[in-house]
C-alpha cells in the first residue's frame, strides 16, 4: 500500500512539475487570430469537391475569377480584371491579372484556370453541377485563348460571371496540385493564391499562415496566423470569448448571446444578413397535404413572430417570399402569412379535412434547438385545431431518404429544411425546390405545377439577357407559392458574430456563408 | 456499464430475511424510501404535478426560462413550461422505459439461457457464441446503430438497449440451469418421459429465475442512465416528452445562466440511479453468504 | 492448457466473424443514400452510377459481403463516405488521443479505487466504509455528460485553472513540432524530453480524464471491496486468524493478492467498452479522439466509418476478454 501511495505521489509530482513548466511558454511574437466554430471547419480541403463548411477555410486560401459584392449586388473582379459575353450569354471571355502567384511560387496563367475548372468538372462532385452548361456533353468548353485570356463556351445561356464567383467548385488552383487527391489536401497541403496558406489540418482544426508574397501586401496589424477550430458547445464557446482566449465565433444559443451582449467591455456583436432561409415542405402528394385550403390552415397556424422574436431573440427575420431580402428576385409584395388561428380554423373548415385522429409528422435536424422550440410551439397551435403533430428529430440523410421514399404515404408530412444559393442568383430555389422533377431530389413538396414550371424555365433563359424580366417571373412564381401554400417560408437567418474588442474588420458576405475574410481582419 | 453489477452472482435466500437485512442498513433503507416515493410519484404523476398541461399541451413562451419561484419550484424551460412538473413526470418516462428494456432483455435472454444450459452440446455452443458476439459490441454504439435503422423514438431506444443487454441474462441463467438440471426432480421428470422442452420451461426455468430477477432489478439504474444518454444524443425520446436526458440536452444550451433547466433533471437521474444502485448493492451483499459471515 | 488457449482463440475468431457479419448487415439496411453522399448532393445520374460502381453497391448483397470480408483480411476498412479517405488511416489518427485519455483514466481509477476499496473492506460497516461506498456508487450513478458541463463551469470559468477543451493550447499547436512516436502525446513528450509541451498536454487532459475516470473509480473500489470481503471470509483466512497472524499482514499478504486477479479482469473488460463509449465526453471537451470521429460519422450515417469504429471496439473487447481468460486459466488453482 505504501508503495502504491508513493507511486501516486511521484506521478502527481512529475506531472505537476511538467504542468508548471508548461503554460504560455510558446507565446511568440506572431499574432494568432482564433476563430471557433460550432461544427467541423471542413469535411475535405479539396478545392474542387468541398461542398460543406470547408469554404470557411478555402475562401481565404483560394481565389475565384470573380467575386460577389453584397453592397452593389454585382460581381466584381478578383483573378479576372474584366470579362464580356456575347449577346445570348453562351460565350464568355475573361481577362486575367498578370501579377498573381500561387503559394508554390508558380505564376497564374490562363492554362491553370482551364486546368482547375476541368479538374472540378471531371471529378463531378460537391458543387460541380454549377458548370453544367459548360460540360462537354452539353456542348460547352473551357479554353485558354491567350496567356491571360480564358474563353468559356456554354451549351445554353448561362450567367458564367456569377458561376465563377461561386462559393464552391469555382476555385483556381496551381498546376502542381491538379493531379493530387483528397488525401493530399486533407493532410494540410494547398495550391491556392489567396492571402493565407494551410499549414496544418487536424480534422477538428486548421492552421492558416499568411502568404508573405500576397499581391496585396501585409500590414503589421494583420494576423500572421489564423486558427479555426470546432467547439460544438455554445456555452464553451461563450466562455472562451469571455476569457479572451478566442476572438471570433457565432451560432450561440439565445441565452449565451444575451450574456455576451451584456459585456460590451469585452466583445462586440456583428450581425450579418444571409441568403439562408428556413422552409417547411408539405407533402402535397397525399391527403391532407394535397388540399390547398388545408395547407393554408397550416400556414396560418405557424408561430412566425414568436419564433423570430422569442425563440431566436430577434436574430432572424420572418421571410417574405422565397428569395431573401438583399438578393435580386426578392419582393416585399409577395404575400406573407402571419399567425392567425381564426383564419386557420376557417381554412380548415373550408378544406373539409376530418381532423378526427389526424396525426401529422414533421422531421427536423437532430440537435437543432431552435427548430425544436419553434416546432413545439407549432405543435401546441395545431392541437387547438385538433391536429396532432408528431416531432421527429433525425439526421439529415435519414430525413432526406424518407422524403424520397417511393411510396408517398411513407414520407413525412412536413419537413423542416434550410436552403441557400451556391452563388448570388435566386435560380437554385426555383429549379431545385419548386420545378417539377422526374426523380425526387429537392422538390420535397412534390410539386407538379405547369404554370410554375413555365415561369421558371423562362426566367432561367432571361437571366443573362434581361435580368428585369427574369426578376418579374421569379416574383410571380413566389406569389403562386404563397397563394397555394406549397411550402411555408418561415424565416431568413441572420448570423450573429460575437467578436473580441481586440479585433476589427470582421464581416460576412452573404454569398459566402460563414466565411470571414481574414485578410480584412486587423488587431486593434 | 453492467458488468459492475453482473460479476457477482447473487444467491437469493428468503425474501423476508432479505428485506429485514436491507432495512437494517440505514443507507439502503433511505434509498428504499426515496425509491418508493419515486415510484409513487411516477404512478400518480397526473395527480401530483401542478401544471399537467405543461407535459405536452401548452406553451407560455412569454414566461420562458424563469428562475425557481413559489409558482415554479424548479423554474421554467425555454417555452415557459414548469420544469418541476416535467421532472416529476419524467420519473414515469424513465422508469417505464427502464422496466421495458429490462423486461424485453429477460424475454430474450432467459429462454435462450435455459435452453443453452439444459441442452448443452452444440445448442449451448451456438447460443453462447451468439451472446459473445452481442457482448463484444460496444453497447452504446450498438444502440445507436439500431436506432439509425429503426428511427429515433423512445420505444426504439428501449428495443435497442435490450438488444445489447440480454446476453448478460442468458449467461446468468445458463449457469443456473446447468446446476438445476442435475437435481433429482428434473431427473425424475426425465425418467417418466416428459418432453425436453416441457422440462425446460416447467421445471428448470422456474427454479433458476429468482437470481435473474434480482439481477434485473439491480440493472435498472444502469438502464436508466443508458436511456438518458441516448435521449441526450437525440436518439431516444422525442419532444415534447419530458425525458430527463432529453431535458438536459435541451437545457445545456442555456447553461450556466439558466442553471435550473440543466441541474434538476440531472439531479433526478442521479438520485434515481443512485437509489437503485445502493439497493442493488445491498441486496447483493445480503445474498452473498461469504461477505455476510462477520 | 495449450489446447484450452487454442480453443479460446478459435472461438474468439468465430465471435469476431459474427460481429463483422452483423455490423455489415445493419449498415446495409440503414435507410440512406451512400452513393449520394459519395458523389455530392446534386450529382448527375451518371455520377451517381459511377459512385455506385466505385462503392461496389451495384453488386448483390452476398457478393458485397464476400468482397468486404476479403478487404478486411487486408486491413482495408473501405473509404469514408464523407472525407473519401481510408477509414483505417483515419482510425489510426484518432485512436491514440482516445487511448491516451482512457489509459490515464483507468490508471487514475486503479490509483484511487483500489486504496478506497481496501479501506472500505477493512473498516466494513463503519463510517468510512459507508462514505466510500456512497462515493463509489455515486460515481457510477452520475450521467457523465452532465458532470462534464459542471467541470467546465467550475475549473475553466470560475477558477480559470484548466483549459476548457482540446488537446493542446493554440500556441503549442501552431509553434511546436509534435513528437510522433506512439501517438500518445504525454508519453511522446516524455520520451523526447519536451516537458513544456507535456505540461500543456497534461493540463488539457485533466478534466476529460477525471470525467471518464469517475465510472471506473467507482467500479474498481466496489470490486476490490467485494473481492476482499469474499476472501476474508474464506477458511484459510479464518484459519490464519486462529494461528494468530496479524490482521494487517493477512490483508496484505494473502487477501489482497488473491483478490486482485478478479478485479483486474473486470477492469480490463470495462476498459474495452469505455474506449468507444467516450464520445459524449469527447464532444463536450472538443477532444479530437475516436468519439468525435464517431459522432461525425453517426450524424452523416457514414457507415464505413461506423463499422470501422464498431469493429475496433469489438476487437478490443474480444482480445481483452481472451487475455483475461488465459490469465485466469494459467492460475494453477483453476481446473479446466
Amino acid at each position: 500500500m505504501k508503495k502504491l501511495i508513493s507511486l501516486a505521489l511521484v506521478l502527481v509530482l512529475v506531472l505537476g512539475l511538467a504542468a508548471g513548466l508548461g503554460g504560455s511558454a510558446f507565446a511568440a511574437d506572431n499574432r494568432i487570430l482564433y476563430h471557433i466554430h460550432n461544427s467541423m471547419p471542413y469535411v475535405t480541403l479539396d478545392p474542387s469537391i468541398e461542398y460543406s463548411n470547408g469554404i470557411m477555410v478555402l475562401q481565404n486560401v483560394y481565389e475565384t475569377l470573380t467575386h460577389y459584392d453584397p453592397e452593389t449586388g454585382e460581381v466584381v473582379p478578383m483573378l479576372a480584371t474584366s470579362w464580356s459575353s456575347n449577346e445570348d450569354g453562351t460565350v464568355w471571355v475573361f481577362q486575367l491579372r498578370d501579377d498573381v502567384t500561387f503559394h508554390d511560387g508558380s505564376k497564374l496563367t490562363a492554362q491553370q484556370v482551364v486546368n482547375s475548372f476541368r479538374r472540378t468538372m471531371d471529378l463531378g462532385q460537391g458543387g460541380a453541377y454549377i458548370w453544367d452548361a459548360v460540360l462537354e456533353e452539353n456542348g460547352g468548353s473551357v479554353e485558354a485563348t491567350g496567356e491571360y485570356e480564358v474563353t468559356i463556351t456554354c451549351g445554353y445561356p448561362c450567367a458564367i460571371d456569377l458561376v465563377t464567383s461561386a462559393a464552391y467548385a469555382a476555385y483556381v488552383m496551381s498546376d502542381s496540385v491538379i493531379d493530387q487527391d483528397v488525401e493530399y489536401f486533407n493532410q494540410g497541403h494547398d495550391g491556392g493564391s489567396g492571402p493565407y496558406m494551410i499549414t496544418q489540418a487536424n480534422g477538428d482544426s486548421v492552421v492558416l499562415q499568411a502568404y508573405p508574397e500576397y499581391r496585396g501586401g501585409w500590414n503589421d496589424n494583420q494576423y500572421q496566423y489564423v486558427y479555426v477550430r470546432e467547439v460544438s458547445e455554445s456555452s464553451a464557446r461563450r466562455q472562451m470569448l469571455e476569457t479572451g482566449e478566442a476572438q471570433i465565433s457565432c451560432e450561440f444559443s439565445s441565452t449565451d448571446l444575451e450574456a455576451l451582449e451584456a459585456q460590451p467591455d469585452k466583445v462586440h456583436i456583428v450581425k450579418a444578413e444571409t441568403f439562408n432561409n428556413v422552409i417547411m415542405f408539405i407533402n402535397t402528394a397525399v391527403e391532407p397535404g394535397s388540399n390547398a385550403d388545408f395547407r393554408r390552415a397550416l400556414a396560418y397556424a405557424f408561430p412566425y413572430d414568436e419564433t423570430v422574436n422569442q425563440v431566436m431573440n430577434g436574430n432572424a427575420e420572418q421571410s417574405v417570399g422565397t428569395v431573401p431580402a438583399g438578393l435580386w428576385g426578392h419582393s416585399d409584395e409577395v404575400f406573407q402569412y402571419t399567425l392567425d388561428m381564426d383564419k386557420a380554423k376557417e381554412y380548415l373548415e373550408k378544406s373539409g379535412v376530418d381532423t378526427n385522429g389526424l396525426k401529422l409528422t414533421v422531421t427536423y435536424m437532430t440537435g437543432d434547438d431552435t427548430y425544436a422550440s419553434a416546432l413545439q410551439l407549432y405543435q401546441v397551435n395545431l392541437r387547438q385545431l385538433g391536429i396532432d403533430l408528431e416531432l421527429k428529430s433525425m439526421e439529415w440523410d435519414q430525413q432526406w431518404a424518407q422524403a424520397q421514399n417511393t411510396d408517398p404515404k411513407n414520407r413525412q408530412d412536413m419537413f423542416l429544411f434550410i436552403w441557400w444559393p451556391d452563388y448570388a442568383d435566386p435560380v437554385s430555389w426555383f429549379t431545385s425546390l419548386l420545378h417539377s422533377e422526374d426523380e425526387i431530389v429537392y422538390n420535397l413538396s412534390y410539386l407538379h405545377d405547369e404554370a410554375l414550371d413555365a415561369l421558371i424555365d423562362e426566367a432561367v433563359e432571361l437571366t443573362v439577357t434581361d435580368r428585369e424580366a427574369a426578376e418579374a417571373n421569379y416574383i410571380e412564381a413566389q406569389k403562386i407559392v404563397a397563394d397555394q401554400a406549397y411550402y411555408l417560408n418561415l424565416y431568413d437567418q441572420v448570423h450573429t458574430y460575437v467578436v473580441s474588442n481586440s479585433v476589427d474588420g470582421v464581416a460576412e458576405n452573404p454569398a459566402y456563408s460563414y466565411t470571414i475574410d481574414y485578410y480584412q481582419v486587423t488587431a486593434k | 456499464m453492467s458488468n459492475f453489477l453482473q460479476t457477482l452472482r447473487p444467491r437469493l435466500k428468503s425474501f423476508g430475511e432479505s428485506m429485514y437485512l436491507l432495512a437494517r442498513n440505514k443507507l439502503s433503507l433511505l434509498a428504499l424510501i426515496v425509491l418508493v416515493l419515486l415510484v409513487l410519484s411516477a404512478v400518480f404523476a397526473n395527480v401530483i404535478i401542478p401544471y399537467p398541461q405543461d407535459i405536452a399541451d401548452a406553451s407560455h413562451i412569454e414566461n420562458k426560462l424563469q428562475p425557481p419561484s413559489a409558482e415554479h419550484w424548479m423554474g421554467t424551460d425555454e417555452l415557459g413550461r414548469d420544469i418541476f412538473s416535467r421532472v416529476v413526470y419524467g420519473a414515469r418516462v424513465s422508469l417505464r422505459s427502464a422496466l421495458g428494456a429490462v423486461g424485453l432483455s429477460l424475454l430474450i435472454g432467459v429462454p435462450l439461457g435455459a435452453i443453452a444450459g439444459s441442452f448443452g452440446g452444440w445448442v449451448d455452443n451456438v447460443i453462447m457464441r451468439l451472446t459473445d458476439v452481442f457482448l463484444s459490441f460496444p453497447p452504446l454504439l450498438l444502440a445507436i446503430a439500431m436506432v439509425a435503422v429503426l428511427g429515433s423514438s423512445l420505444n426504439n431506444a428501449v428495443l435497442a438497449i435490450s438488444l445489447s443487454w440480454w446476453p448478460w441474462y442468458t449467461r446468468l441463467i445458463r449457469g443456473q440451469a446447468i446446476s438445476v438440471k442435475e437435481r433429482k426432480f428434473v431427473q425424475a421428470a426425465e425418467t417418466i418421459g416428459t418432453s425436453k422442452l416441457k422440462i425446460i420451461f416447467r421445471h428448470i426455468m422456474p427454479n433458476c429465475i429468482s437470481p435473474v430477477i434480482v439481477q434485473a432489478s439491480m440493472d435498472i439504474g444502469g438502464v436508466i442512465l443508458t436511456v438518458a444518454s441516448l435521449s441526450f444524443l437525440g436518439l431516444g425520446a422525442q419532444l415534447p416528452t419530458p425525458e430527463w436526458g432529453l431535458m438536459i440536452s435541451m437545457g445545456r444550451t442555456y447553461f450556466p445562466d439558466k442553471w435550473w433547466y440543466c441541474i434538476f433533471p440531472g439531479v433526478a437521474i442521479f438520485i434515481t440511479v443512485l437509489c437503485f444502485n445502493l439497493i442493488g448493492d445491498a441486496i447483493r451483499e445480503i445474498l452473498d453468504p461469504k461477505t455476510r459471515k462477520k | 492448457m495449450l489446447k484450452y488457449i487454442f480453443k479460446r482463440i478459435l472461438s474468439s475468431i468465430v465471435v469476431l466473424i459474427g460481429v463483422v457479419t452483423i455490423t455489415f448487415f445493419i449498415a446495409r439496411v440503414i435507410p440512406s443514400n451512400p452513393e449520394v453522399k459519395w458523389a455530392g448532393q446534386r450529382a448527375t445520374a451518371e455520377q451517381l452510377e459511377a459512385a455506385r460502381i466505385e462503392l461496389g453497391l451495384d453488386k448483390s448483397l452476398p457478393e458485397q459481403y464476400v468482397i468486404y470480408l476479403g478487404d478486411l483480411l487486408h486491413g482495408n476498412l473501405g473509404k469514408s463516405l464523407r472525407t473519401h479517405q481510408p477509414v483505417a488511416a483515419e482510425l489510426k489518427r484518432y485512436i491514440p488521443a482516445t487511448l491516451e485519455l482512457v489509459l490515464l483514466a483507468f490508471l487514475l481509477a486503479v490509483l484511487i479505487g483500489i486504496p478506497l476499496g481496501i479501506y472500505s473492506a477493512k473498516k466494513k460497516d463503519r463510517m468510512l466504509d459507508h462514505i466510500s461506498r456512497f462515493f463509489s456508487i455515486g460515481a457510477v450513478s452520475l450521467p457523465t455528460f452532465w458532470v462534464a458541463l459542471f467541470f467546465q463551469l467550475i475549473f475553466y470559468k470560475s477558477l480559470s485553472l484548466l483549459p476548457i477543451g482540446g488537446r493542446l493550447s493554440v500556441e503549442a499547436t501552431i509553434f511546436q513540432t509534435m513528437p510522433n512516436i506512439t501517438g500518445l502525446l504525454l508519453l511522446d513528450c516524455l520520451l523526447t524530453g519536451n516537458f513544456s509541451l507535456m505540461g500543456d498536454a497534461f493540463l488539457h487532459i485533466i478534466m476529460p480524464c477525471i470525467t471518464i475516470a469517475l465510472y471506473p473509480i467507482g467500479l474498481v473500489a466496489r470490486m476490490t471491496r467485494s473481492a476482499l470481503l469474499e476472501i476474508l471470509g474464506e477458511d484459510y483466512i479464518t484459519a490464519g486468524h486462529s494461528y494468530g497472524l496479524r490482521d494487517g499482514k493477512m490483508l496484505w499478504k494473502y487477501a489482497l493478492k488473491n483478490s486482485l486477479g478478479t478485479t483486474a479482469t473486470d477492469v480490463a473488460l470495462s476498459m474495452g467498452y469505455t474506449l468507444t463509449d467516450t464520445f459524449l465526453v469527447e464532444a463536450i471537451f472538443s477532444w479530437p479522439g475516436i468519439g468525435s470521429y464517431i459522432s461525425g460519422a453517426v450524424t452523416t450515417l457514414d457507415y464505413p466509418a461506423i463499422i470501422g469504429v464498431t469493429l475496433f471496439g469489438a476487437c478490443c473487447y474480444i482480445i481483452l476478454n481472451l487475455l483475461a481468460d488465459i490469465i485466469i486459466a494459467s492460475d494453477p488453482r483453476v481446473r479446466l
